[in-house]
């Protein structure tokens, strides 16, 4: 479970202060998963600094099952929106990573060989991140937080850099994984689609500085072939009126 | 790496004997010989009376270097890495760093004698600070979003340093290896004009004050191979330690 509350981010600069989020509220439960949607700048990537303990120096209250935020007692999956691989570590490495630092390297390289497979990277291995493509860097950095099995998983734009097919698959794939282990998962999006398709919840941030919109209860999610039905589009319709700051607050 | 790369050197040598063959035809003087009488010289007393001052020199200069680089560098990367021992050293190092230290060679002849120690040292003493400082900047350098990734994973101080801060550094580093190794021939040049009867330093200058031009281009020739060869092997040292470079 994570529980936000009343947080609030100033990022120090030059003259002053610049908020980033503020009153913040937000609790999601054991096995949930919350889509953040929001205009570019409102804080997203900030909310999941937070929540990874990138970002230390804030106001308000962040629990997760209980505890305050602390990397190195938790298993915090993250993707980073740059993917946060290191150029100078293997795709296979890039992918254990997780692995090496929490459990020196050991782990079951069965399920490694599995999620390498479903993520298109099996043939890479051995390559640099520069030697691969931004959609292929962007699998790495998903396949690397699926191998740690976090306890809590943040992804910031994951699929942003795939193609809508391939965008689809992983998408599925992410599910797929999901609904193995129910892993409490905060998803940033900036694609409204993706929103209500793979938030149970979803939450909508106001421009800079970020504050809660909305929180709505997604009923659509998990219905199949969701993507050709008409409810997808009234929701989206109605999110796309919250966002515009049209519809009911 | 690539053949096509080191045809690139064959190709550069060639053109600079063949500047100096035209300068040497139009100047017309005995302190320039053409390349060709001084390449027929070189084969002829190269066994015989330059093997032996070129392994002096080439011990000199890979000691001074490789020690340099194996005290520079852990001190540089601990300072850029540990914020209080870099206010700490800083200061002493800015200090240290523009002392013209080729002026105390004599002061370094005294104390380590006339042997092969203190030529070693007077090398450190010059190429240590630009490798401190180089290696410092290096770690300061990182983008801190590359912590990011190992921030949220826990990892420890260690973890820190072996997965970023020696891998992301090691290019600049060997550039400062580089940068050295020129100034080392300088300095490696200079203190062989004193107090040794050994190394291409002081063959060079005893050529040149017995009038033989011919032994002395010989002389700058192999100086500069050992400065090429040297080059090559930091190039070698780049091709395995950062791998993903190429
Ligand atoms: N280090 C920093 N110092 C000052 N301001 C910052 C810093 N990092 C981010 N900001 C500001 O904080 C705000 C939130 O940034 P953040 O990266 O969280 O946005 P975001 O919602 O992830 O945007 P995007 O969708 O473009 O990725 C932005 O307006 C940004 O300009
Ligand atoms: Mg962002």
């Amino acid at each position: 479970m994570i529980e936000i509350e009343d947080l609030t981010v100033r990022y120090r600069h030059k003259d002053g202060f610049f908020t980033a989020l503020e009153d913040i509220n937000l609790t999601i439960d054991d096995g949930d998963i919350c889509a953040v949607i929001g205009p570019s700048g409102c804080g997203k990537s900030t909310l999941l600094y937070v929540l990874s303990g990138i970002i230390k120096d804030y106001e308000g209250k962040v629990l997760i099952d209980g505890r305050d935020v602390d990397p190195a007692g938790q298993r915090i999956g993250l993707i980073l929106q740059d993917y946060g691989l290191l150029p100078w570590r293997t795709v296979y490495d890039n992918a254990l990573l997780g692995l090496k630092i929490k459990d020196g390297g050991k782990g079951d390289i069965k399920y490694v060989r599995y999620i390498m497979e479903q993520l298109g990277l099996d043939g890479l291995a051995g390559r640099y991140p520069g030697q691969i493509s931004g959609g292929q860097r962007q699998r790495v950095a998903i396949a690397r937080s699926f191998i740690l099995r976090p306890d809590i998983l943040l992804m910031d734009e994951p699929f942003s850099a795939l193609d809508a097919i391939t965008r689809e698959e992983t998408q599925d794939i992410f599910l797929k994984i999901w609904d193995r282990y129910k892993v409490s998962t905060i998803i940033v999006t900036h694609s409204i689609e993706e929103a209500i398709y793979l938030g149970r919840r979803i939450v909508i941030l106001s421009p800079s500085p970020g504050r809660i919109v909305k929180v709505m209860d997604n009923p659509l999610f998990g219905m199949d072939d969701l993507r050709l039905k008409n409810e997808f589009y009234m929701m989206e319709m109605e999110i796309r009126k919250i966002i515009k700051g049209e519809g009911p607050k | 790496m690539s053949l096509k790369r080191y045809l690139t050197y064959f190709y550069a040598a060639a053109v600079v004997v063949a500047f100096w063959y035209i300068i040497s035809f139009i100047i017309h003087l005995p302190i320039i010989p053409s390349p060709i009488s001084v390449f027929i010289n070189l084969y002829g007393i190269f066994m015989s009376k330059i093997l032996v001052h070129a392994g002096f020199s080439l011990y000199r200069i890979f000691m001074g270097l490789m020690l340099s680089a194996l005290i520079g560098v852990p001190i540089g990367l601990a300072m850029g890495y540990t914020p209080h021992l870099d206010s700490i050293l800083s200061p002493v190092v800015y200090l240290l760093y523009p002392i013209p230290k080729i002026a105390l060679l004599p002061v370094v002849m005294l104390i380590f004698g006339l042997g092969e120690s203190s030529k070693i040292i007077m090398i450190m003493l010059i190429v240590i600070f630009q490798i401190i400082v180089s290696s410092r900047d290096a770690v300061k350098g990182i983008q801190k979003e590359t912590y990011f990734s190992l921030k949220s994973l826990g990892a420890g101080r260690m973890d820190i340093f072996r997965e970023i801060v020696l891998p992301a550094s090691m290019p600049e580093i060997l550039t400062s290896i580089r940068v050295g190794l020129g100034t080392a021939v300088s300095v490696l040049f200079f203190t062989e004009t004193f107090g040794t009867k050994y190394g291409m330093g002081y063959f060079i200058m005893d050529s040149w004050m017995r009038v033989n031009y011919l032994d002395m281009y010989s002389g700058i020739i192999i100086l500069s191979v050992i400065g090429l060869c040297l080059f090559l092997i930091i190039d070698l040292l780049e091709f395995l330690l950062c791998p993903w470079k190429h």
